[in-house]
């Protein structure tokens, strides 16, 4: 019985870490199709260009991981000379701090939603910040939708102003293909 | 016999669990290669070794009788030497976010010793009892 008990143990645990060791978790690159926009009383836009990968497995997702880099310079608030200002040292201070990044550290599972929660470094400063998202599948694509909002004054983006206000609300799409 | 084996091969996989999610662990701090080799599969491939090696172990035994201990701990060896040189013919393929590819082997070739180096301190314990 003893004997017959540890030989099972002996193919459960085989079987099991094998299936682990060599479970490849869904590697997923950014792809065309994306919308980076943010929107309050004014200025509104969007960023037009995106990169970075996902590694996204529903049954796992302690080992998912977002990694994005956002180029400053693509901003587009449909004011060339706006999109110029955005740029100075004052706002993103592009020539110091070229790209906007966001790299997760968890994802957890919220009903239908993922909150995807890691470190977003604006302007050479990093804070810890939780996105919800909505997530899709279709043959090779997956496709997450969500919002959240930035406070642009606790990253040092411009200062604060009776125009512009401090919250922006920010609307992401991003669609990503199996890489 | 069996059973000394298969115990073996548990208590292997524990400890070469353990010792290599702390080397693993504390070497992410300095170079992360989470998105290549997360923290959790090293327990799991651990596990998966020894227990490849239990099996050959017992193959080994029933085909040779008491030069079977031999014949496992000197393949092993060969087999976990040799090891070190699959990166060499088969380069990994880094995800875009590994950012110090050139940092992987020295990481990685420590643990290709952890198994091995825990199945030769152990496997006189159990395996050359009543030989």
């Amino acid at each position: 019985m003893k004997k017959t008990l540890i030989i099972s143990a002996y193919f459960i645990v085989l079987i099991l870490s094998s299936a682990v060791s060599f479970s490849v978790l869904d590697h997923y690159e950014i792809t065309t199709g994306h919308k980076i926009a943010f929107k309050s009383a004014d200025p509104s836009g969007t960023f037009t260009k995106i990169s970075g990968t996902i590694d996204f497995d529903e049954a796992n997702l302690d080992s998912c991981k977002f990694t994005i880099t956002i180029p400053v310079s693509s901003i587009d608030t449909g004011n060339a000379l706006r999109d110029k200002k955005a740029q100075t040292a004052e706002w993103f201070d592009a020539k110091n701090y070229p790209n906007i990044k966001f790299t997760s550290t968890s994802v957890t599972k919220d009903g239908e939603k993922y909150n995807v929660k890691g470190d977003l470094t604006l302007k050479g400063i990093k804070k810890e910040i939780t996105i919800p998202l909505t997530y899709t599948k279709k043959d090779n694509k997956i496709t997450f939708k969500g919002t959240f909002t930035v406070n642009r004054i606790t990253f040092g983006i411009g200062k604060k102003s009776e125009v512009v206000p401090d919250n922006m609300a920010m609307s992401v799409t991003v669609p990503a293909i199996v890489k | 016999m069996a059973i000394r084996t298969i115990t073996l091969g548990f208590l292997v996989a524990f400890l070469s669990s353990i010792l290599g999610i702390v080397y693993v662990y504390f070497y992410y701090q300095l170079f992360d290669f989470t998105a290549y080799l997360p923290l959790w599969k090293v327990p799991a491939i651990f596990t998966f070794i020894s227990f490849v090696v239990v099996g050959f172990s017992l193959v080994m035994t029933k085909l040779f009788k008491n030069k079977g201990n031999i014949i496992t701990s000197t393949t092993l060896t060969l087999v976990t030497f040799s090891s070190i040189l699959l990166p060499t013919f088969f380069p990994p393929r880094f995800p875009n976010e590994v950012e110090v590819p050139e940092m992987f082997p020295a990481f990685v070739l420590p643990l290709h010793f952890f198994v091995t180096l825990f199945w030769l301190l152990l496997s006189p314990y159990f395996l050359l009892i009543k030989q």
